[in-house]
Order: structure tokens, then sequence, then C-alpha cells
């Protein structure tokens, strides 16, 4: 058995990409005139961090560059080398480039070396240190002092005992400093000491950190060499590498003590762009309750095998209560289980200032960017589908929306735009808007756009249906395309990938005032409330969000216009749909069967349905795992006996009824008439 | 899968008619009685629907109906062997499962055309116990867009 070092890595990777947000976000949240102690020193700890990393995973050419960047920002940190926008942006940059070169080594691909060299000359340039500090002057200086730490660890026999498995560990250790008298001592039949001293230049807590991605927590014992650390402090010279700077203020007291402490990441610097991650990191009290109450579930279970043994009238009443509160526990079970899966939005918001600032800079425009309700949680796979059509309504917001500085002045507002993206809970859905005070949109020019790309666009419409016009395909009334947007793919990309989704969205607008772009979208995809029916002789399940009302349909209310049936319900003629229809079955639906009214995006239709069999809360279950995508038809569940019942895809059948009575020519003079 | 390899290999023969098939037995994941399906809108024939096998949804294939083998019935006898076709999960039903049995490579030979089969769905076939085994390729056959189980363009 092999030691597994990948497993290693990928924590490794994984907090990387987490010290790379904590930089980008520390970095645009720096006040430049007057620097926050605190931030400076997270900022260095950032970067110091990944290179304790690198170094350990032997990335070389990573290593090196952190050392150099490290170096940049410990004079920045001391004051010495003030902040400046063009050095924030190079620092910018040097993390997009570690972040990329991270990403080609997780791949397997080669990192683009002379992208770390251009981008190592502009901090160089920017900062006019050219004076380079090479890696390996740390660790290459040997004197005769005893190591400063001595490291013991306890480990399973049985992970270590091939050989190749110890050297694999000696090597990793070796990452961290310069190993000396590196030795294994037996303990037990199952257990092996690890022992060796360690020269290194980081403090106790860090090299605990360090090691405690190689081997478990509990099991390293370090014991500093006081001695050697005491004269380190008074000489701080004596630790290799570039003269004052060497030390990085470790051994040297810093102006202010408590911000070293402080500068350790916490809550507020661990906003990541992890999006694509498989793993989640779960709150201990969230899953300490699902404990609980899988144990409270368990008695429940046992309480019902009980009461079902002597089955007497007074076991009846037993059974009765032992069931109700069975149903409870699992139903609380069931919000504790899909609460793991929520994440707050930052996960997502927290990408927007660095974007907010770029494009802001490529555009000449001045944007302040608020966050609000950045904690909202949702479900993890709602975050990831939501991060494209989030960005792409910023992008439109500042490219569009906000005016140029000058622009803005003529019309008696502050120059700098003002773009505001709040979250928050409403109901079971989730609400995201982007609001900013720009221009607002151009309803005549919206109209004639519209004319232009032959839509009908009447000149009577609410402001409400104009806006919705630029969710279709093709297009944009940018006056010209920027590389931002203006192409007129974006927008009905977003309107999309919401309604995939099962969400919404809508735009307010007024000229001159700005524009809100309001995205409402269900908490979860897990589960659905759903309304259970029989049509056809199978079950199928509707999503309660779609359906207006049923009705049973009076004589008369029903019409057949051209071969499309149509319903009046108040006042308005819906098209009448049948599943027999749709999936091509025979068709056993009664005429004096159920209509349910069910509505997307403005647009109703009626479907035909035998029977109503009640509401219900049911988990989705993907189809297209083992099968394919069915028309119609927008997922499965089990129902309570055990069978698949598919769920209906409402937006599918609404448009289908319209197109059918469309082609029909029926509805749309009737249902417009109203 | 197709890569040359002598050493020999398990294969699970089932009916189907009067004909025997084989196919390797790596790619079977359990045996199943056949139980009610939930009929899925717009399939072809020879997909019954789908069941909830443990959780997950199944669809199941009558081969019996795609070969126009055997008669299509379904009661307590009838089989469906669950299989794992990449990352899919595929149920199966046929006549009735056999045994397991053993062959070479070099027991397998290349077999004639077919009136209902398409040859390149063959490994072969190959004689044991003096039968006829037919040995199907029932990776290829299930992904292949005749049986519309996978999403082409992702296939």
């Amino acid at each position: 058995m092999a030691l597994d070092l990948s497993r290693f890595a990928k924590a490794f990777f994984e907090e990387a990409a987490e010290h790379l947000a904590a930089l980008e976000n520390l970095l645009l949240t720096v006040d430049l005139a007057r620097p926050d102690a605190e931030a400076l020193n997270a900022i260095f700890r950032a970067v110091h961090s990944i290179k304790g990393g690198a170094a350990a995973f032997g990335h070389q050419a990573l290593a090196e560059f952190t050392h150099e960047f490290e170096s940049i920002l410990d004079r920045v940190r001391k004051g010495t080398l003030p902040l400046t926008k063009p050095r924030v942006d190079a620092f910018l940059k040097a993390g997009d480039a570690m972040r990329r070169h991270l990403a080609a080594i997780e791949a397997n691909d080669a990192p683009d070396l002379q992208e770390m060299h251009a981008l190592l000359d502009l901090l160089r340039t920017v900062t006019n240190i050219d004076a380079v500090t090479v890696f390996e002057e740390v660790v290459a200086v040997e004197d005769k002092k005893p190591p400063r730490f001595a490291v013991a660890i306890v480990v399973d026999r049985a992970t270590y005992e091939p050989e190749e498995a110890l050297a694999d560990l000696e090597e990793s250790f070796r990452g961290l400093g310069e190993l000396h008298d590196f030795h294994t001592e037996s303990i037990d039949a199952t257990t092996l000491r690890v022992g060796f001293g360690l020269d290194t230049d980081i403090d106790p807590d860090e090299l605990r950190e360090s090691l405690e991605f190689i081997v478990p927590a509990d099991s390293i014992d370090i014991t500093a060499n006081e001695r050697r650390a005491a004269r380190s402090a008074e000489a701080p010279a004596a630790v290799p590498a570039d003269d004052d700077d060497g030390g990085f203020g470790f051994f040297e007291p810093l102006p202010e003590p408590a911000a070293v402490a402080a500068a350790v990441p916490d809550a507020d610097v661990q906003l990541t762009a992890l999006a694509d991650a498989t793993s989640i990191r779960v709150n201990v009290a969230k899953v300490d309750q699902l404990i609980n109450l899988v144990g409270e579930l368990v008695i429940a279970e046992a309480m019902i095998a009980q009461a079902a043994q002597g089955l007497d009238p007074e076991g009846k009443t037993a059974l009765a209560a032992a069931v109700a509160q069975l149903e409870r526990n699992t139903r609380d079970l069931q919000d504790s289980v899909l609460a793991i899966r929520m994440l707050p939005i930052s996960f997502v918001m927290s990408r927007l200032p660095r974007l907010v600032r770029d494009l802001a800079d490529r555009l000449g425009k001045e944007v302040e960017l608020e966050l609000v309700g950045e904690d909202t949680e949702l479900d993890k796979s709602v975050i990831e589908k939501i991060a494209d059509p989030l960005t792409h309504l910023v992008r439109n917001a500042i490219d569009h929306g906000i005016e140029p500085p000058a622009e803005r002045s003529m019309k008696g507002k502050p120059r700098q735009g003002r773009l505001t993206v709040r979250a928050a809970h409403q109901g079971g859905s989730i609400v995201i808007s982007v609001t900013d005070d720009g221009a607002g949109l151009d309803r005549e020019k919206i109209l004639a756009k519209a004319r232009e790309v032959g839509l009908d666009g009447g000149t009577d419409w609410a402001d409400v249906d104009v806006w919705q016009l630029v969710f279709t395909p093709g297009f944009s009334t940018a006056a010209e395309v920027t590389d931002v947007s203006g192409r007129g793919v974006g927008m009905d990309v977003v309107w999309q990938n919401v309604h995939a989704l099962g969400g919404k969205i809508e735009i307010a607008s007024r000229a001159g005032a700005g524009t809100t772009m309001t995205i409402r979208l269900p908490l979860t995809l897990a589960i659905l409330d759903g309304m259970l029916l029989n049509a056809s002789g199978e079950t199928y399940i509707l999503p309660l969000a779609s359906i207006v009302q049923s009705i049973q349909p009076e004589a008369g209310t029903l019409n057949s216009v051209g071969g499309a049936q149509l319903v009046q319900v108040r006042g308005e003629y819906l098209p009448v749909t049948t599943l027999a229809g749709v999936f091509g079955l025979a068709e056993p639906e009664e005429d004096n069967s159920l209509l349910v009214v069910l509505e997307d995006d403005g647009k109703r239709a009626a479907l035909r349905v035998d029977e109503l069999v009640g509401q219900q809360q049911v988990v989705l279950k993907s189809l297209e795992a083992n099968y394919r995508k069915v028309k119609g038809v927008s997922g499965a569940t089990i129902l309570g006996d055990g069978r698949v019942a598919f769920i209906l895809d409402a937006p599918y059948l609404v448009s289908l009824a319209h197109a059918h009575a469309k082609s029909h020519d029926a509805t749309r003079g009737l249902a417009h008439a109203r | 899968m197709s890569e040359p390899n002598t050493s020999p290999k398990e294969f699970l023969t089932f009916s189907l008619g009067g004909e025997e098939y084989a196919i390797d037995i790596l790619k079977v994941q359990e045996i199943r009685r056949f139980e009610t399906v939930t009929r899925i809108a717009n399939a072809p024939s020879f997909i019954k629907g789908v069941v909830n096998l443990r959780g997950t949804i199944v669809p199941i294939v009558d081969l019996r109906v795609k070969f126009a083998l055997g008669e299509a019935r379904y009661d307590d006898f009838t089989v469906v062997i669950v299989l794992n076709i990449g990352k899919r999960v595929i149920g199966a039903v046929v006549d009735a499962v056999s045994e397991v049995v053993t062959l070479g490579a070099h027991e397998v030979h290349a077999a004639p055309e077919f009136a209902t089969l398409d040859t390149k769905y063959l490994t072969g076939l190959a004689t044991y116990n003096e039968r006829m085994l037919i040995v199907l390729d029932i990776e290829r056959l299930m992904t292949s867009s005749e049986m519309a189980l996978v999403e082409q363009a992702a296939a």
C-alpha cells in the first residue's frame, strides 16, 4: 500500500484557491490611501501560505514566484512600499497567473512559465525592486546549529511499512525545510514513530499546518528548539535570505503584534470562488443536528416495530402515535439534509467586485458596487448555475446601463455609477436583483429594433411587455458591438438559464433613472412541491408552482375552433392540451374530466387530467443519468409505493398548447381580444 | 473490451426464443424479477419503461421485442438482467438466464451475417457443451443509436 500523496495535493489545491480568492478580495477592498494593517498582513499571509504549500509539494516555479511576490508584499506590509493602483493591478494579475498556474498543475499540464516570468518583470517594474531574491537561497545555507524543530509523528505501521511509502513521506517533509536525522522506530506491532529534526524559517503553527497536509493532526508532536529560536530573534540577519526582509517579521517584533495574529484568514476572508469544487465544507452544527435526527429516527422506528408486535386496540393507538412521530422526524431529517446542500450566495457574489473593477476600467466608467444579502443560502446546484446569468446581468448593467462619467455629470448624476446586487429569501424562492442607476431601457429604441428584426411590437404595449423583448435571441440595442456585450447573445442565454432552473426574470426600468433586473428562483432543485394526478392511465406530477387553478369545465365553456380546443376561463380563451396528445398515448381522458390551468411566463394553457390525487413533496431524480431526455418530462421521482412517476414539464406543455392552437389559427386573436 | 486478451473470460448466458446468448459477466450488476414499469412517452416498443432500482431510475429494454425473438410475456418468471454500461445502469428483459460459462478468446469465432442482428454487435460465436452461443457485445449494442437509450450527441 503506497502512500497516496494526491490526497494531500487536493487539499493543497483547494486551500490555495481559497487563499487566492482571499488575496483578490483583500486587494479589491483595501483602501489605497489608508491601508488597514490587518488587511496588508492578510494579503501577505495568503501568498505566504501558498508558497509553503507549493514548496512542500515540489512546485518549484510557483514557490519561487510566490517567494518574490511575498518579498514585495512584505515591504508593503511594513510600510516601506506604498500601495498604488498600478501596483494593486499588478498584484491582481499575479494572483490570476498563480490561479492559472495551479490549474495547469492540477490538470497535469505544463504551466506557462513565460507568463510567470513576465509577471515577475511587471511586479519588479511597478515596485521598482530589481534585486531578485532566489528561493533556493532560503534553503541552501547550511550551518551547524541544531535544527529549530524536533518533530515526532506517530503513524499506523500498515500505511508506511513499504520502504517507498516511507521515502515518499520523507520527501514531502523535505519540502518544508531542511531535514536532519530522519529515522523511524517501532512502538508496537501496529504503530511506528517517525522522528526528524527540521530547520525552517516558518513558525511552529505554520509548520503544524503544513504537516497536517501530510499526516493526521493528532499524531504530530513538535518541539521547538528554544535556544535556536531565541538566537534567531536576537539576530534576524542569521536567518538566510536577503538582509532585513528575510525573516518576514516572524522573528522581529512587528509594529502591531496583535495584527499578525488577526491576519490569519478568518471569516472576513474566507470568500472563495470554488464554483466547480465537488466537495463542500459543512458547518459542524448542521452535521451534528443531522446525526441527532437520525438517532431519533432509529428510536421512532424501534417504537413502531415494538408496537406492531402485539396489535390490540391499545396497540393501535400506540402505533398511530409512533407513526406520527416517525413522520415528524423524517421531515426534519429531510430538511436538515437539504440544509447541508445550502451554500451562501457569496460563493458567486465574491467574484463580482473583481469583474466590476476590471470592466469599469476597460470601459472608462466609474462604478461603485454594493452587495447585499451575501449570506443568503441556496442550494449548491442552483448556485453553480446562477453564476453565469448573474455575471451577464452585471456586465450588461455596466456596459449598457451606467453612463460614462462625463455624461453622468451632464445629467446631474454623481460621476460614479451605483450598482447594487441584492439577494434575499422570499417565501420558498430566492430573489436576486441587479440594480443600476444608469440610463434605463429605451422603450422606443427597443420597439424600433423589434420591428427591424421582424417582431411585432405594438406601441400600445405595456412597458413590462416591451422589456421582455430584450430576451429574444439576437436582440441587442447597443449602438456598437463591444467586446463586453452587444452581440445580441446574452440576454436570451440569461433567460434560458434562469428558466432551466425553474425561475423567472423580471425587468423594471425608468428612462434616465436606471434598471432593475430581478431573478426569482426556487430554493432547491432537489425537492419539489408537486400535484399528483392521473391521466391516460399513468400517475404524473405537476410542479405546484406552475398550477394556477383546476376547474371542472361546464358545458358551453369548451369550444372547438379550427380543430383546436379552447376553454373559456374568466373571460380568457385558453388552449386545451392532453397528455395523450403530447405523449402519443391512447386517448382515454373523458370530456367531462378536470382541467388544470398552467401558467408559464405569463402564458396560460389548460391540461386535461382524469383525476387529481393530491399534493406531495417529491424528491427529484434524474431520468437522464441512465436514459435520455424525454420531451414534456422535466424529471422523475419515486412515489410512496416505490413506483417511478414522471414530473411534467409545464413550460413545454404550455408552449406546445399555444403552438398547437396557433397552427390551427385559433387563439391569438381570441386570447388577445380580451 | 475489444483489446486482444487471450486469458479466458466469464460470460453469462441467457436464452431468447430458441437461441442462446452470452454476455461479458463483468457488465452484469444483478438479475432481478420483472416489476411493473412506468411507461415512457414516445419511446420505441422495446423500451418498456423505467423502474426504481433502490433510488435510481433505470430504463428497461425488452430484448425479446428488440430481436423479435420469443414471446414477450410478463409474469413472475420474467427476468431482468441489470447491466452496467459505462456509467449507466440499464435493465434487459430476456426469456431466461441460464448459467455462467468460461470461454477462451480462441473459442469465440467470427460470426456470419444474421438476419435479425447486425454483426457489429456480435463478438462472435462459441460452442459450449455442444450448444451454440451467440456472444454479444452488449455495451456496443446498448449504446448504439438504434437502441435509443443514450443521447447520441453525448455518446
